[in-house]
């Protein structure tokens, strides 16, 4: 018998329709995904489950059976006995899912004093098992401190500790490893999936279809709030049968490192030489070097907090270095007073991580694309040029940040970079903040537009698998070094440094390389 | 269903700016009784009649009249002119000198920035009626002086808020896109820095108002204000303490002018508030 | 928490700075107050010969250069000596030695009236339907409006005069202190108010409120194991604030009820120009609120741990 069975679920929030006639079922021991983007209604299909939709909401199903109770009956009581007791939820970043100001052990014991499944004596001692249980070490120490005292991981493995306290049946995980560095997702899965074999049931929220590969049995896709495709994980990851699920598949299948460009002079553009920055005691950049050629993409990764950033602001003359130097085309830079450098500033632009602050609120497009061409002769042309070369129209000319996409936004961002005609795009995470598709058309658009304008690109990511796609020469760094260089063939498939090759084991990814490097 | 939907939403389209409407009623009514308020109001507010003093609402005077036989709805009227005046004033001045202080503190360089929040922390550690106090022990009171003193009491908590929304544009992509631009930094601060400082800023100016106008009657309140024989209300608040006892009314009309006003900044205020948060708060 | 201990030097500094600078404005208040010192000590209307006006300028040290005045000034206060009044001649610790009490225990009893309202307010109305938030929030924005002044003339027009209910004036006892303090701690229980139910709804809105209902709690749960204590962050955030609107408030307090007290003697200082005494309640208010706010720097670790060992911010 299944522990949950849900037909015909459907969420409205006044007049959006935020799930629709979603149906599924988990089984104990069973692991069900429900895949899709940010919007998709994935995670409030999730929170149906819990009774937990919210206020605004209005939820209707044609069966809604939670361990072989019909739950669309259920009152304020019932459904607390369910929440926790039955049904556990772990929710994306601990940090902010505990309480940051009650200790870890209070947060894991308080599920236990709800559902009384421990006499109060005995508390304490079952707060200890739970964290050895979920890997936590010292868990008498961890217990007295506070969430943010844990790293990501032992936070999560905490939320997770008190997600299990009460025995539920059922675990919903929504996102349970997204705000975690790869190496340490790796290991949060594996934790979840031992719970899985344990005979519970598990049903795991993901946008990252590397996450559902790796534990998933079924998998069901969301779009809009319906599901469009469904089916054992494997078979569905092999042949997508919908439009949509091939996208996703593509989006993040894993990729041969793509063949270099046809890097046809090797003129140095850029040359960063043993550059260091210090902010206080904490080193941002430590004798960081590396040279950027004319029309080359070079990928430079690193966990959060590596100084990828610093580097980006650096090279861009937006920082000065504490020590070293960056040479633009043989002449210097870094060394340049920002007055003699901004007759040079057009030569190299900056795209920006976060694509909403990277405009000006109050702005118009077309206000956003005139600041960037001071007394040009025809702005009107050369701005609906620039829109058309990252595929927007003129109907975007009197839209306001808000009123656009993340993925328009980026767009933006983007012809504003190119309005000055500059040899060399710096992009920090242009795609981190954006969902798989929309990631994808970003990726061959800047893929795009190097090969037409011939741009040199310095591209900084934590993300692997965008590095992967878009890098002929890769960086490592950690810890504020580069740790290791080469060409992407040499970083990507033979690492030398241990650091690149735990990173590449971490990355959760499809099997196989699906379909050729994507040239387009 | 749907049809519900809609008349819900539209009711939540009309029913929610009622009190910001009304409010701008009374703002708009106060600022006729400033400039003109011979339009509302016929009775001289300074004509006494000592047979007539201390007569309550009623006939020809709906608020009664004062220990001097004056009308007190026309001193209430007329006392708009110097109330708002200092209120609004002293606003405007905190405002200016907020954002004069804030930009230069926020775009000129960590020295700059460092000196000017210490003589801040000095400031903001003085309650802002205590500060105008001390002004007023300098300059002397009266009028233009209470304006001034509260209007300087003001700053340094305008000046807060003009940094802190400051550095936040000034750290915020489009800046930093700007600067990789070669935008000059003067050209930055007036094109991004500025519009987007000012929203806030209106906001809080708008609520702050508030604050001003009863400080600016609490003076006057304690006879630092406008002198004797001129209306304004927290004078009048304090003549008509005297007769408590047995002329109710010649204290309790000022203070609701006072009520009327702090109440409509503050809904006005609050309204642009949610409004602003709101707008930014799209996705 | 010896971490947290280990800030209390630097935010003494941080406080002798603030204090210094008070001094300083202090200082060159007294300065730039127009007209002759010596007219002020003799009040108005009055000749006095040369000799003596020379007397009374070397009394207070009026001939020296500023710098030396100024350094002395300095060292008087290190020493505790708040300077000679100008209109009464006598100390302005002994001016002030006897008004400290009444005012400190106005303004504690307003305090505590305040967060009592802020508070129940609060959790009455958390998580309530629209009619009564809306109510509520009605209440707080009158309680905000009106000048607290004119709420103690209405009090007293009606309570006391009209129907008896209350003392009007003077220091008698705990009834006569119910409303002053009332009306002192009115308009900031409205802030407060609004500021405890605010963070008290965006704390249920977060990630940890839904960890908790999914756990099975209550919104009772919620409320008193979780929320309320966030909604404790934005009022210790707020106390400097508060400080100074007792402060302020207990200058109109205890003048529209008569109360003895450092409020009324300002008003007086003010009228006649008597700028040591000025001076001297200026420095100590701004000395309350250095006082205060170490003591919400000490508290806020202990009502979040986050910032325990960090090196936090001036809490302002």
């Amino acid at each position: 018998m299944s522990l949950l069975a849900v037909e015909g679920l459907d969420v409205r929030f006044g007049a959006v329709h935020a799930v629709r006639d979603v149906s599924f079922s988990v089984a104990s021991g069973e692991c069900l995904a429900l895949v899709g983007e940010s919007g998709s209604g994935k995670s409030t299909a999730a929170r149906a489950l819990l009774g937990l939709t919210g206020p605004g909401a209005r939820t209707t199903a044609r069966t809604l059976r939670v361990d072989g109770r019909d739950a669309t009956a259920f009152g304020a009581r019932e459904w607390r006995t369910v929440r926790g007791g039955t049904v556990g939820l772990v929710s994306q970043d601990a940090l902010v899912s505990l309480d940051p100001l009650r200790r870890v052990g209070a947060e894991v014991a308080e599920p236990l004093r709800l559902h009384r499944t421990v006499e109060p004596g005995r508390i304490r001692e079952r707060v200890v098992e739970l964290l050895r249980e979920v890997g936590v070490p010292e868990p008498e120490a961890r217990a007295a401190q506070y969430p943010h005292e844990l790293s990501g991981g032992l936070r999560q493995r905490a939320l997770i500790a008190s997600a299990l306290a009460a025995e539920p049946k059922l675990l919903v995980a929504d996102e349970p490893t997204t705000a975690l560095d790869v190496t340490v997702q790796a290991q949060v899965l594996d934790l979840l999936a031992r719970a899985g074999a344990s005979g519970m049931g598990l049903l795991l929220i993901s946008h990252d279809l590397g996450v559902v590969a790796r534990i998933a049995d079924r998998t069901a896709v969301l779009r809009e709030g319906a599901v469009v495709e469904s089916g054992a994980t494997a078979e569905l990851l092999r042949s997508p049968r919908h439009p949509f699920t091939r996208v996703l598949v593509e989006a993040s299948a894993a990729r041969p490192p793509r063949e270099p460009s046809a890097v046809s002079s090797a003129r140095r553009l850029l040359e960063v030489s043993a550059v260091s920055k210090a902010y206080g005691s904490r080193t941002a950049a430590h004798g960081v070097s590396f040279a950027l050629h004319a029309g080359e993409t070079v990928g430079l990764v690193g966990e959060s907090g590596s100084g990828k950033s610093t580097v980006a602001r650096i090279a861009m003359g937006l920082l000065a270095p504490d020590s070293g130097t960056v040479t633009l085309a043989g002449d210097p830079w870094s060394a340049l007073p920002e007055r003699r450098r901004r007759p040079l500033r057009h030569r190299l632009q900056l795209v920006h991580q976060d694509p909403y602050s990277s405009l000006d609120p109050r702005f118009t497009v077309a206000r956003v694309l005139a600041e960037a061409l001071p007394g040009h002769p025809d702005r009107r042309a050369r701005t609906l040029e620039l829109l058309d070369l990252v595929g927007l129209g003129p109907e975007h000319l009197g839209r306001r940040p808000h009123q656009l996409s993340g993925g328009q936004r980026q767009r933006v961002a983007i012809a504003r970079a190119l309005a000055p005609a500059p040899e060399i795009l710096v992009c920090d995470e242009p795609v981190s903040a954006l969902d798989a598709s929309v990631q994808d058309q970003i990726l061959r658009l800047l893929e795009d537009l190097r090969q037409r304008l011939g741009l040199a690109l310095l591209f900084i990511s934590h993300d692997l698998g965008v590095i992967r796609r878009i890098s002929d020469r890769v960086l490592v760094m950690k810890d504020a070094r580069v740790v290791e260089e080469g060409t992407a063939a040499e970083v990507l498939t033979d690492p030398r440094h241990p650091y690149t090759r735990a990173l590449l084991a971490a990355v959760p990814s499809l099997p196989g390389p699906v379909g050729a490097p994507d040239r387009a | 269903m749907s049809a519900l939907a809609q008349v819900a939403g539209r009711g939540a389209r009309l029913g929610m700016p009622v009190a910001p409407a009304l409010a701008a009623l009374v703002l708009a009514l106060w600022a006729v009784a400033v400039a003109a308020p011979g339009l509302l109001v016929a009775a001289d507010p300074d004509a006494t009649d000592v047979v007539a003093a201390l007569r309550p609402p009623g006939g020809a005077h709906p608020f009664g009249t004062d220990e001097l036989g004056r009308d007190v709805l026309s001193r209430v009227v007329h006392g708009a002119r110097l109330s708002l005046t200092i209120g609004f004033g002293a606003t405007a001045l905190g405002v200016a000198g907020g954002l004069l202080l804030g930009l230069l503190a926020a775009s000129g360089g960590r020295r700059l920035d460092q000196l000017v929040m210490r003589v801040q922390d000095v400031l903001l550690a003085f309650p802002e009626l205590l500060l105008a106090l001390l002004v007023v022990t300098v300059v002397g009171s009266g009028t233009g002086n209470v304006l001034v003193a509260i209007g300087v009491a003001a700053v340094p908590t305008y000046a807060r808020l003009v940094r802190g929304q400051a550095l936040t544009v000034i750290r915020s992509g489009y800046v930093e896109a700007a600067a990789a631009l070669g935008v000059r930094r003067p050209l930055v601060v007036v094109r991004h820095v500025l519009p987007n400082v000012a929203g806030p800023l209106l906001v809080l100016a708008t609520i702050g108002t508030g604050t001003t106008v009863i400080s600016g009657s609490a003076l006057s309140f304690l006879g630092l204000g406008a002198a004797p024989p001129a209306a304004e209300w927290g004078a009048m608040l304090s003549d008509g303490r005297e007769f408590l006892a047995t002329a109710w009314w010649t204290a309790t009309f000022p203070g609701l002018a006072i009520v009327s006003v702090v109440l409509s900044v503050t809904v006005l205020g609050r309204h642009l508030q949610g409004r602003s948060t709101r707008g930014e708060g799209r996705p | 928490m010896p971490e947290t201990l280990r800030l209390v030097p630097r935010r003494l500094a941080a406080g002798v700075l603030v204090l210094w600078g008070a001094a300083t404005l202090a200082f060159l208040a007294l300065h730039l107050v127009p007209g002759d010192v010596v007219d002020t000590v003799l009040g108005p209307g009055t000749a006095a010969t040369p000799a003596l006006r020379e007397q009374i300028r070397l009394d207070y040290g009026l001939g020296d250069p500023l710098a030396v005045q100024y350094l002395r000034q300095l060292a008087d206060l290190a020493h505790g000596d708040l300077g000679r009044s100008y209109q009464l001649g006598l100390p302005v610790s002994q001016v002030l030695e006897g008004q400290v009490a009444p005012t400190v225990e106005l303004a504690l009893t307003a305090t505590a009236l305040a967060l009592l309202i802020a508070f129940a307010a609060a959790v009455l109305t958390a998580g309530r339907g629209r009619v009564v938030r809306s109510l509520a929030s009605g209440l707080e924005l009158l309680a905000v409006s009106v000048p607290s002044y004119w709420l103690g003339i209405l009090g007293l027009t009606f309570l006391s005069y009209r129907f008896g209910l209350l003392p009007a004036a003077g220091d008698s006892g705990p009834a006569a202190l119910l409303l002053p303090a009332l009306t002192l701690a009115l308009p900031i229980g409205g802030v407060l108010a609004r500021v405890v139910r605010q963070e008290l709804d965006e704390a249920s809105g977060r990630p940890f409120a839904l960890t908790v209902r999914a756990r099975g709690g209550t919104e009772r749960t919620l409320l008193l194991r979780h929320t309320l204590r966030h909604a404790a962050l934005p009022v210790a955030t707020l106390s400097g604030w508060i400080v100074g609107s007792l402060l302020g408030g207990a200058v109109l307090t205890e003048t529209v009820f008569a109360r003895p007290g450092l409020g009324r003697v300002l008003v007086t200082a003010v009228t006649s120009k008597d700028v040591p005494v000025v001076t001297a309640l200026v420095l100590l208010s701004a000395a309350a609120f250095v006082v205060v706010n170490l003591l919400v720097d000490l508290a806020y670790p202990v009502i979040d741990p986050r910032l325990r060992g960090a090196g936090t911010g001036v809490a302002v």
